[in-house]
């Protein structure tokens, strides 16, 4: 008898140790975010004008204004995200 | 093994089942302690009413357990609906970023687009100084682009 005593305490300390888990996933980020990071141009060698220069260094500004919103956008996209993760763990 | 029993042994038992156990085990409890009076029966009388006591037990642990699931389904159910309401909010939230980040991409290019227009209207201007650049300075810009880290 005490046997079975102590089978169902067993039993009954697993029914109150289990708890069901449900785990969010974390959620991925827009594909736009994934695309690889473009080199920027070099001066060609029928490049050799000032005018050349200054256009390539327009082309390269926007090469890195293009990254720089790709970086905010990461930090943005992982300030949200972590917000809403916080609020259903 | 506690999580394969609660969802696939036990989960499909209907709940009615544990009461209605714990009541049939204490009413054949109650009915060998009436047969225990006459002779023929006593002899198996002795091993089933302990046995009674047993399917009594269990009936009510297993009416407790599924009171205990009862109230996790609840829970889970509403874990769940959180989790969809976040669901949505983050597909919401990668759908406004998409399009801020395809309005600044198209600001990044119009410049880029505008500047160009403007040394094209100027480049014989800007050439007249200066038609050939310096070799050094030419080697240099270039160096200067390259990433030494990824090359």
């Amino acid at each position: 008898m005490k046997r079975l005593m102590f089978v169902c305490l067993y039993l009954l300390s697993s029914c109150a140790s289990q708890e069901p888990i449900v785990q969010p996933s974390w959620p991925s980020a827009p594909s736009a975010l994934f695309e690889p990071a473009e080199k920027l141009k070099p001066l060609g060698d029928d490049q050799h004008r000032l005018s050349d220069l200054i256009e390539n260094a327009n082309i390269n500004y926007s090469q890195y204004y293009l990254l720089k919103e790709k970086y905010e956008a990461w930090q943005n996209w992982y300030d949200t995200q972590k917000k809403i993760w916080n609020g259903i763990k | 093994m506690f999580s394969f029993v609660v969802n696939h042994l036990l989960g499909h038992i209907p709940v009615w089942i544990w009461p209605f156990t714990a009541g049939a085990g204490c009413g054949a409890y109650i009915i060998a302690g009436i047969l225990q009076n006459f002779p023929n029966f006593k002899p198996w009388m002795i091993f089933i009413r302990p046995i009674c006591i047993l399917v009594t037990v269990l009936g009510i642990f297993m009416y407790g357990g599924a009171g205990v699931v009862a109230i996790y389904q609840v829970q889970i159910l509403a874990k769940e609906n959180e989790i969809k309401v976040a669901q949505q909010a983050s597909d919401d939230a990668n759908i406004a970023l998409g399009i801020v980040m395809s309005g600044q991409k198209t600001i990044v290019i119009q410049n880029k687009t505008e500047i160009s227009k403007r040394i094209k209207k100027v480049q014989q201007q800007i050439d007249k100084d200066c038609s050939i650049i310096d070799a050094e300075a030419w080697e240099l810009y270039n160096d200067a682009v390259y990433n030494r880290v990824t090359k």
